[in-house]
């Protein structure tokens, strides 16, 4: 006699259990049980994830969940049919939908509709059975009983037991009993597992304090009594209902009646309305040749055809053509309606994707792995991520999807929020009670971005103030292990959407999202993925935005620029990148950006796809920058892990830097094919499991030995491989971002005023503040004009002097809709005196004063103080001698008066900068144009308004700041020591002066702290200072 | 003539008049209650090193390491307001409670006085109760108020319009709004203020630069809103590090009692009563009343008695928060009622009480509650409360979530207590005898020690005591908890069935078995 456990749930339970659906199917199969049901609470959240797992342990997994019912006790049903599991996904849609984000309740009358296909258990010691008998309501247990009977009928209902050992508890299975007895209902012996392992029991008990609001020494009775809610095992079981054998004989015997499995879900990708006659792939033929010609010219050479040939082939074969028609259609959408659009991500590597318009990049010129993108072995859909200019476009193009596939046919997928290092850390030491100080500390230790974090969790814990010998320090180190990477809520994936042909709900259940009007999948991206769910990733991209308002304006500017057909080889291009001049460029902005550049001196477009993906955490954690460069610079001889490499490695001087190499090596390396290569990407994208990464790296290490790969090039491999498992870019991807780079870099150049324009109407984006921006447009001969109510728009605008002016966009507190009766009155005439604007425009008297100081109303006024003169003045709008002026009592306001004005108004001025007006006071501090001139090694002291402060997790607590003066942007290094010794003055000082040793290496200037003091600035107010530290 | 004693930076000194030489060090204010706390009032020190009010606390610290932040505490800017009204009324019957901070007098009907010499030992009078304060003259209370704001720390005002015009703007009083707008436009004095002209400012900035003209030109008196003093003597204190030794507490409390003295002494008033409340780190609260029988004002008298209560108190948490207060009485001896049958010295008892602290431990003094957990008997000791009837809490789960099991009704447990060591032999892994030295009448009726051998228990080896076949048994029950601390605990129960016929509750720990009791 075997048991089958048909009633647990995971951590996808939310607070309800405490172990991942992965961690119960490997406890069942060591248990040796044939199958397993998982129930999670109000959802199949954790169903994809058990399903994959059960499959890896050879078990069979069972769906089914608890549904919390409208009198709020719990009815777990059970999926016995694709009919059943369509009608479960339903009712839990349904009541999903109606109640709050995060809740659910199924109404007792609305059970018979979806009752066909599902089996019903009576519950745990929260099921309306052992609800009523707690309260000795023994004719209510009998009506509930009698009600389940006749929803779900005789046979697909059985009377569930439970034995936790607890004192008291067989008082209730004789109750149980009896009641199974008149109404001749089988038994079902079942745990009710929470966890996998006993310990368990202590996740459970932090969860119960996180969802209760409270902690351990409070909780009390909220908490588990003992640890018997884990998953036991057959014998254990057994014994457990040794009087009633019944009861675990049924286990088996209803579990070989449930046989649907999520291989079976039904789910069918819309279907593209073809022309008649055509059928997808003819269809798709046919576009992908068409925009060929667009793309490679009237004739297309062997090569290109070819290469278009194989990958129809294969997408014929796979039967994805359906799948980019439709990506091609979204795509016509964006076009017609004016919506720039670019795939990004592995679907570059693809020729049929570049010649649809999807993507911007030529594989074939490029010589793209288009494996990396699809291969025959491929068992999921593709992805086809689209970049999509961020704001009201993107959501116009998500709202068209929906308009397509309607609200129960399209849905956001969900992003499952795990615990991670900080949320992990806080809520076990909220549970534990640890004062709030120490896990603030905590927090603090954690790198920042996505650095990856590698501080270890003893020497952390001792930092924040919980040494070793702390009572509750082993507790929070085992808790925090257990918990990390547990799911803790479910939210929203930022861009990806999931269409289907028929009802989306049928599929899964969907939810309410927090923004209004949109739908939420129960699944994330990964996991319908898994289960061969369509997907779309339509994600917002700044850059994009002021990419298409610039080419916009060059239109209406009568210059119009293609950023297709831009030159590659612009010298001008490449000598602004060379000098790190890259304020507002896409991806190349940042400080260590900057700080590369001038190393890296890119000559060519491939040179910024590579300085795109150098300057990330993989390479940089993999020590593969400075090899790079030094190769590069012919410092450091060119060699190759294995020469075997040498075709892989060739492009990028033998230093491996993006995904598609790291495939490669394991290809060339370790005999891996393209599927097992597949394998490796996923397990180095799939962030959820170390195990998972753990077993490829076995096989890889196995294949190389094999192929007598050196021990320690081994070694060097699998450290190179790892390390890209979370930060690595597809060359496809670096190329789509340097295509953005390398386009906004020239038309920073050659269009600036362009460029700065609509940058400044896209923000907030990117790592300066608009004031910086201003500033840096200033230096490159960009005239920028004030605020003006009878020249400014709402955005930003190009006058005919090539000046920008200043919109209304920037002034702090003015209302759009307000600035719009202002640009329709003055459309209609012009603004003839302050009376005249006072009593044409509306305004609140805030936006009006705000307008007078940043000297938006100086056309009206003799100056700024005369225009806040005349704005408080009460008119009396009947009187023929009001509209009369009267000379200003007030004098005009000097140069820092003017700059706090500005300041206060727009955070940004088109004035001197508050350095120029400092300068007079400062003695001996270089300005930043001049730092270069510094011999390396000199002593200076620079000065400036902090502009970035920079603590990333790879630089070993090194700190950086960017100083801002009148002439440009210094930058200085701090060393952990001492910038532990003045953190708050570092991180919290406006202004600073900064003296510290000058470091000039190929071209990069900074100075290496030595003193650090604040820089009194008296009331003249700088830019805010982006910080990540 | 009208007088305004003004203390600035009220709420700060309110805080630091608690504390000896805080003053002298970079200290500063904030409203801890505030979502985004800034800093509100700070010390000269502080300024010094270059803080300002509306820097966030960690850009002050960032200035000076050595900053010192003091939240503001409603109780101690009471305290302080009730010492400023008390100190004037010692001055002039006519006192007003103009703002906080802020005390304006009428001196009408009052004889002739040197103006300056009045101001200097008013000044005088409140440093001695830690207040520093500015004391200004004037021929009405706004003008009076004005100059108390410009006085280093005296200022009587002979012209009135050159003492205006100098003034900062803000010396009016404008609204924060209207003040924005004044800077905005350049006005940064009074006499600015004033050549605007009162129309032209009035069509602007409306009624309420009517009011403020009227203010910069000091023309209009008012009558004051008099008042009487509180008879309210209380001082208090929240520490930023918790006390724990007597030392720093005496310290504060001598200074509390002198100041609290001379607050009486104005008032012609001496301690009849001290109330000395501590708030500890738990948040549990203490209170304890000193009656004084000859009540007195004399320092040296009543901080005996405060120090030799403090010196056999034993606190379980140190002290986070301390008051003090006294109930005014007259110095004169009063008699006992002839039924009354009060402690006479409460005093006495306290001191006694104390001292059985000192011997037993604190820990065990007070009042035992029962504790929500599953394990059984699980209780706490609450301090001692003399007020109000704190006794044994109903054992009520408030925070449970699910109802509680109705187990159906079985005979009664007669418990031990202690539960009694035993020897316990399992068979599969269940109990089959018991060997045990049960207390009488269950020792009795006992059968041979033949199963002892393979047993395991709490007993030491070679215990003879009373063996027991186990016909029955149910179980085990399992219980755990405070997993997480060193106070962690597993039990498993079975009731067995006994040769002598008897139900006993049997309970394995990991100290081993044990006999709980006995079903009746």
């Amino acid at each position: 006699m075997s048991y089958v456990e048909l009633h647990s749930r995971s951590a996808f339970s939310f607070l309800r259990g405490a172990s991942a659906p992965e961690q119960l199917a490997e406890a069942a199969s060591s248990s040796g049980m044939p199958a397993m049901a998982l129930c999670d609470r109000d959802g199949v959240y954790g169903a994809p994830r058990f399903f994959a797992a059960a499959k890896e342990n050879s078990i069979r997994a069972i769906i089914g969940s608890e549904l919390t019912m409208e009198d709020s006790s719990v009815l777990p049903v059970l999926v016995e049919t694709r009919t059943g599991y369509q009608n479960l996904c339903r009712l839990l849609t349904r009541a999903h939908l109606r109640a709050p984000k995060g809740e659910s309740k199924v109404l007792w009358d609305e059970l018979p509709e979806f009752a066909s296909g599902l089996v019903a258990l009576t519950g745990d010691d929260e099921g309306p059975l052992a609800r009523a008998l707690q309260r000795d309501a023994h004719s209510e247990a009998e009506a509930r009983l009698a009600q389940l009977k006749n929803i779900f009928g005789a046979g697909n209902l059985f009377v569930e037991l439970q034995r936790h050992r607890v004192r008291g508890e067989d008082h209730i299975i004789n109750c149980l009993l009896a009641l199974a007895a008149t109404h001749r209902l089988p038994l079902l012996a079942t745990n009710g597992p929470l966890y996998a392992k006993p310990y368990g029991r202590e996740v459970l008990d932090v969860f119960t304090c996180i969802r209760n609001h409270t902690h351990l020494d409070t909780a009390g009775k909220l908490l588990a009594r003992n640890s018997e809610r884990h998953l036991k095992n057959v014998q254990m079981m057994q014994q457990l209902f040794a009087d009633l054998p019944g009861a675990i004989e049924n286990t088996c015997i209803l579990a070989d009646r449930l046989r649907f499995s999520l291989e079976n879900l039904g789910y069918e990708f819309p279907k593209y309305p073809l022309p008649a006659g055509e059928s997808p792939d003819s269809f798709l033929r046919k576009q992908t040749f068409l925009g060929a010609r667009d793309r490679y010219g009237a004739t297309l050479n062997d090569k290109v055809r070819a290469q278009l040939n194989h990958e129809l082939a294969i997408i014929e074969k796979l039967g994805f053509a359906g799948y980019f028609l439709i990506t091609w259609d979204l795509v016509q959408f964006c076009r017609e309606n004016n919506i720039m659009i670019q795939g990004r991500g592995s679907a570059a590597n693809s020729a049929v994707c570049y010649c649809l318009g999807i993507t911007a990049v030529d594989p074939v010129g490029g010589e793209l792995l288009f494996e990396r993108f699809l291969s025959e072995g491929r068992k999921s859909w593709p992805d086809i991520d689209i970049d999509l200019p961020s704001g009201d476009r993107r959501e116009r193009v998500i709202q068209e999807v929906y308009r397509r596939y309607g609200k129960h046919g399209a849905a956001m997928t969900a992003n499952v929020i795990t615990y991670r290092g900080r949320s992990a850390a806080r809520e076990i030491g909220k549970a534990l009670n640890f004062p709030p100080d120490v896990l603030d500390r905590f927090s603090h230790l954690f790198a920042n971005g996505d650095f990856p974090h590698t501080m270890d969790l003893q020497l952390q814990m001792q930092q924040a103030g919980i040494p070793k010998a702390h009572p509750r320090s082993l507790p929070f180190a085992k808790l925090y292990q257990a918990i990390y990477g547990l799911p803790r809520h479910l939210g929203q994936h930022s861009g990806g959407m999931i269409i289907c042909q028929g009802q989306l709900d049928s599929i899964m259940p969907l939810e309410n999202a927090s923004m209004p009007g949109r739908v939420v999948a129960q699944w994330d991206k990964d996991d319908c993925d898994e289960l061969g769910i369509i997907k779309l990733d339509l994600l917002g991209l700044g850059m994009m935005s002021v990419m298409q308002d610039a080419i916009e304006l060059t239109r209406q500017r009568g210059h119009p620029v293609d950023l297709a057909k831009i030159p590659k080889d612009d010298p001008a291009t490449y000598e602004l990148m060379q000098n790190a001049d890259t304020i507002g460029v896409f991806q190349i902005e940042s400080r260590a950006q900057m700080a590369t550049l001038p190393r890296m001196k890119p000559k060519c477009f491939y040179d910024v796809v590579i300085e795109v993906a150098i300057i990330r955490p993989g390479p940089i954690q993999g020590d593969m920058v400075h090899p790079y460069l030094a190769r590069r610079a012919g410092k450091q001889k060119v060699n190759y892990f294995d020469e075997r490499l040498r075709p892989v490695l060739a492009r990028t001087l033998g230093v491996p830097l993006f995904q598609e190499q790291m495939l490669r090596i394991a290809m060339v390396m370790a005999n891996f094919s393209g599927d097992e290569a597949e394998e490796l990407r996923r397990a180095l994208s799939f962030h959820r499991s170390q195990e998972r990464m753990r077993k490829v790296e076995v096989k890889l290490r196995e294949g190389m030995q094999r192929n007598n790969v050196a021990p320690d090039v081994i070694d060097k491999l699998v450290q190179s491989i790892s390390s890209f498992a979370l930060y690595g870019f597809p060359e496809s991807h670096a190329i789509s971002f340097a295509i953005i780079a390398y386009g906004s870099a020239y038309m920073k150049v050659h269009y600036a005023p362009e460029f700065y324009a609509s940058l400044l109407n896209n923000q907030p984006m990117g790592f300066y503040s608009p004031a910086t921006i201003v500033k840096d447009a200033k230096r490159h001969g960009v005239v920028i004009r004030p605020v003006c109510v009878q020249r400014s728009d709402w955005d930003c605008t190009i006058e005919a002097d090539d000046s920008v002016r200043l919109g209304f966009r920037v002034v702090q507190g003015l209302r759009e809709p307000n600035a719009q009766t202002l640009l329709a009155q003055r459309r209609e005439r012009p603004f003839t005196s302050m009376h005249d604007f006072k009593f044409r425009v509306p305004l609140h008297k805030d936006e009006l004063r705000t307008l007078a100081q940043i000297g938006a109303l100086n056309t009206l006024a003799d100056h700024r103080r005369d225009a806040l003169w005349q704005v408080e003045k009460q008119e009396d709008w009947e009187s023929m001698f009001a509209a009369r002026t009267e000379p200003t009592p007030l004098v005009p306001m000097n140069d820092a008066e003017r700059l706090s004005a500005d300041y206060g108004g727009m955070q940004l001025t088109t004035g001197p900068h508050p350095m120029a007006l400092l300068r007079p006071q400062l003695k001996h501090i270089w300005r930043a144009t001049d730092l270069p001139k510094a011999r390396h090694g000199e002593r200076v002291r620079i000065a400036g308004n902090v502009i970035c402060r920079q603590r990333p997790g790879t630089a070993k607590g090194f700190v950086f700041i960017s100083l801002e003066d009148e002439t440009g942007v210094s930058n200085a290094i701090v060393t952990p020591q001492l910038f532990e010794k003045q953190r708050l003055l570092i991180t919290q000082e406006d202004f600073l002066v900064i003296e510290g040793q000058v470091q000039n290496t190929d071209n990069v200037v900074v100075v290496k702290t030595k003193k650090v003091e604040p820089l009194p600035h008296g009331q003249l107010t700088g830019s805010d200072s982006h910080d990540f530290h | 003539m009208f007088v305004v004693i003004y203390i600035p930076e009220f709420f700060l000194h309110a805080v630091l008049r608690a504390e000896a030489g805080l003053e002298k060090r970079p200290v500063v204010l904030i409203d801890a209650a505030e979502k985004k706390p800034l800093v509100l009032q700070l010390t000269v020190a502080a300024r010094a090193v270059g803080i300002t009010e509306g820097m966030t606390p960690t850009q002050a610290l960032a200035r000076s390491t050595l900053l010192q932040i003091k939240p503001r505490c409603a109780a101690q800017e009471k305290a302080a307001t009730d010492t400023l009204l008390q100190c004037a009324y010692s001055f002039s019957p006519s006192i007003e409670s103009t703002a906080d901070g802020v005390c304006t007098l009428d001196l009408a009907g009052l004889p002739n006085l040197d103006h300056e010499a009045l101001a200097s030992e008013m000044v005088q009078r409140l440093a001695t109760l830690h207040l520093p304060a500015q004391v200004g003259i004037g021929r009405n209370p706004w003008l009076a108020l004005l100059a108390a704001r410009a006085a280093r720390p005296c200022c009587v005002i002979k012209n009135s319009t050159q003492f205006l015009n100098a003034l900062p703007v803000e010396a009016i009083g404008p609204s924060p709004e209207t003040l924005a707008i004044l800077h905005k436009w350049g006005i940064h004095t009074v006499g600015q203020f004033v050549a605007l002209g009162k129309e032209p400012l009035s069509t602007r900035l409306g009624p309420e630069a009517l009011a403020l003209h009227e203010r910069a030109v000091a023309s209009s008196t008012r009558p004051l809103k008099l008042v009487r003093p509180p008879q309210i003597f209380e001082e208090t204190i929240a520490f930023e590090h918790e006390i724990e030794t007597i030392e720093p507490l005496l310290f504060i409390l001598r200074r509390f009692l002198e100041q609290l003295l001379v607050r009486l002494e104005m008032m012609y008033w001496v301690a009849q009563e001290l109330r000395l409340r501590f708030r500890f780190e738990s948040g549990d609260p203490y209170e304890k009343t000193f009656r004084i029988p000859a009540p007195t004002s004399n320092v040296e008298t009543l901080f005996r008695m405060l120090h030799t209560h403090l010196e056999t108190l034993r606190t379980e948490h140190p002290i986070v928060a301390l008051e003090l207060s006294a109930t005014p009485g007259r110095a004169i001896n009063h008699q006992f009622g002839l039924f009354e049958s009060v402690l006479r010295d409460p005093n006495h008892f306290h001191e006694t009480l104390a001292r059985l602290t000192a011997l037993v431990g604190a820990e065990r003094i007070g009042t035992p509650v029962n504790e929500e957990s599953y394990k059984p008997d699980a209780f706490r000791i609450e301090p001692v409360s003399l007020e109000g009837s704190a006794g044994f809490q109903p054992a009520v789960s408030p925070t449970s979530s699910r109802l509680p099991l109705q187990l159906p009704r079985g005979p009664a447990l007669l418990r031990f207590r202690p539960p009694t060591p035993a020897r316990v032999q399992l068979a599969q892994g269940r109990p089959i005898s018991v060997d045990s030295d049960l207390p009488s009448p269950w020792g009795c009726g006992t059968e041979s020690s033949a199963h002892r051998t393979g047993s395991t228990g709490a007993g030491g080896e070679g215990q003879t005591g009373n063996v027991h076949r186990v016909h029955d048994a149910r179980g085990p029950w399992r219980n755990s908890g405070q997993w997480w601390d060193k106070d962690q605990w597993r039990r498993e129960e079975w009731d067995v069935q006994a040769s002598d016929g008897r139900l006993y509750r049997l309970c394995h720990r990991p100290d081993g078995w044990f006999v709980e009791g006995v079903y009746d």
